[in-house]
């Protein structure tokens, strides 16, 4: 389709950089300063839009990983609670394997899945098992917040973005 | 799927509920109600410069006798959370002397900050803390947006720059500052001199902050309401949970250490909020005190340790902490001129309720006042969203350190 998605956004970047910002008063520095991250911002959402859906499966997939994990605690001693964790994390599995869902019904989830996970954990952590929940978190979060970073690399704020995988490796 | 968000127009039922569930400083509370019962409010307007003139006119008549006259009146970048107003005050200043022209500084709150803090305590602390390191001389305060359209206070506009000029940081908000070789170690010793000055303020500079509740030797209740704020925080702002913020949250409250010592702490001490003038290489203002609390001096030195705010020397393999030392030397350094010792175990600590809040404020506030355009530099604190993924790595990192 013409104009595609990349297209528009490359030419709303180009009509910032060569038509709006030689236009603004060099003394307004707010001005400057906005037009400066709307450039950068831009830039990043072209790079990432292709991407996008890839990523939040992989962020879907590593919460339903560690949703798996802390359910195997709860089986035997609370089955409500266990069937309810069974409940949201079948949802998570047939959304993953519909072909139609689409990225943003797939971050809703990641934040319904969210809520329900860390309502477990509070649980959990009030009991015997939460020094099992905490190992758990720890490793079941590791990824996902590589994968986050190396999503942000291009904002600026890692002091070594050398050290960290390229977002294709991770996704 | 997508149900309505509670937190976006939030009723008097969820508001309570989460002040009953983590109590906090009494301030602090009333800044954080008043924040939500506006949340469901009007985003931010531009606001004519016209409009603030009036609310400055306004404001200093309430305060002085004499006559005055503003001008050079220009919007401030820097920072990402106030707005910032420059003007120039001609007048007989309080002692009714010669007529003069005094550089000022309107700092006001857009309708949601992120951070959301008191000016009432901010203009406390710059007063209280003046004898001690060199701050802007604070004037007027508009507490509760009578005059202004928003609370506002009114300080000096102090020399200097945040950056140097010939190292110009590409970064918003002054985060990952390298200040090259030959400020680095002049800036270095007086950071860490001021900070252990501010650290060590005794008790009639401490009596002067009434509006925040005192901390205790030998108890845990200054850290424990700390935690409850940024949770609270967290609650009331983020889009999403995270699992690590409910496990990192149990880990602060069940290890929270007593206190050795009542110190101010500025709850935003790094390089990027001191003014330092460049021909002489002296600090001459610590700003943004809005963080400000009693509590333990470890936050402060774990606040300016944290990742983001480091980078490597120019041989490229000595890692220097706050653009300034290697960490090692950067402690030793505190202790030997503050005269205050360093608790590994408390500052390993403070490192994992820093990560905590600054992910609460990056990501949880962040995302909530974007999202509501509540600000006048939306675009600014929806990239600064994007730091938090580099300090939930260090939250991450420490809790397993820590075991």
């Amino acid at each position: 389709m013409v104009p595609d998605l990349d297209l528009q956004l490359q030419v709303a970047i180009k009509a910032l950089t060569d038509a709006i910002a030689p236009a603004i008063d060099p003394a307004n520095k707010v001005a400057a300063e906005q037009l400066h991250l709307t450039v950068a911002t831009l830039t990043m959402v072209r790079d990432r839009l292709p991407i996008a859906r890839r990523f939040t499966r992989r962020q879907l997939e590593d919460d339903l990983a560690m949703l798996d994990s802390l359910r195997a605690l709860v089986t035997s001693g609370d089955p409500g609670r266990a069937a309810a964790l069974g409940d949201a994390a079948e949802r998570a599995r047939s959304l993953l394997a519909d072909p139609q869902t689409d990225t943003a019904e797939l971050e809703t989830y990641r934040g319904i899945l969210a809520e329900i996970t860390v309502s477990a954990i509070k649980e959990l952590q009030a009991g015997p098992a939460a020094p099992a929940v905490e190992r758990i978190v720890l490793d079941a979060t590791r990824r996902s917040i590589e994968r986050r970073r190396a999503w942000c690399i291009p904002a600026g704020f890692e002091p070594y973005p050398a050290n960290i995988p390229a977002i294709e490796t991770l996704i | 799927m997508i149900g309505v968000d509670p937190r976006q127009r939030p009723d008097s039922a969820f508001i309570n509920d989460i002040r009953r569930r983590y109590p906090v400083e009494k301030e602090i509370d009333r800044v954080l109600t008043r924040k939500m019962e506006r949340r469901s409010g009007p985003g931010y307007a531009p606001i004519p410069l016209a409009r603030l003139v009036d609310g400055i006119d306004a404001l200093i008549a309430r305060n002085l006798e004499t006559s005055f006259q503003l001008s050079n009146v220009r919007w401030l970048t820097g920072g990402a959370s106030k707005i910032q107003v420059a003007f120039d005050l001609e007048w007989y200043g309080f002692d009714g002397g010669e007529r003069r022209t005094t550089p000022m500084v309107l700092r006001m709150e857009p309708p949601e900050s992120v951070v959301e803090t008191s000016r009432v305590r901010e203009f406390e602390v710059l007063r209280a803390v003046g004898d001690i390191v060199p701050v802007p001389p604070c004037y007027w305060i508009d507490a509760e947006g009578d005059v202004l359209p928003h609370p506002a206070l009114i300080y000096g506009f102090a020399p200097g720059v945040t950056r140097p000029t010939n190292l110009p940081s590409t970064q918003v908000t002054g985060i990952g500052l390298n200040y090259g070789p030959e400020l680095r170690p002049k800036l270095a010793r007086q950071f860490l001199d001021h900070v252990g000055r501010f650290h060590s303020a005794g008790e009639a500079t401490l009596a002067k902050l009434v509006h925040f509740d005192p901390a205790e030797v030998g108890a845990t209740t200054h850290v424990i309401r700390e935690i409850n704020w940024w949770r609270r925080v967290w609650e009331e702002d983020r889009q999403q949970d995270e699992p690590l913020m409910e496990v990192a949250y149990n880990w602060l409250v069940r290890e929270a250490p007593a206190l050795d010592r009542v110190s101010i702490v500025h709850g935003d001490c790094r390089g990027g909020n001191f003014l330092f003038t460049e021909h002489d290489a002296k600090i001459t203002a610590w700003l943004d005190w809005e963080l400000a609390l009693l509590g333990d001096r470890h936050q402060d030195l774990a606040w300016s340790m944290m990742n983001p705010y480091r980078h490597m020397a120019e041989d490229g393999v000595t890692e220097l902490v706050n653009g300034f030392l290697p960490a090692s030397q950067y402690l030793e350094e505190y202790e030997r001129l503050s005269g205050l010792p360093v608790d590994p175990r408390r500052l390993a600590y403070y490192r994992v309720l820093c990560s905590y809040l600054s992910v609460a404020i990056c990501q949880g506030t962040g995302y909530r006042v974007a999202r509501g355009a509540k600000t006048h530099q939306d675009i600014v604190v929806a990239w600064l969203a994007m730091i938090s993924y580099s300090v939930m790595d260090q939250l991450h990192t420490t809790l397993e350190e820590v075991g």
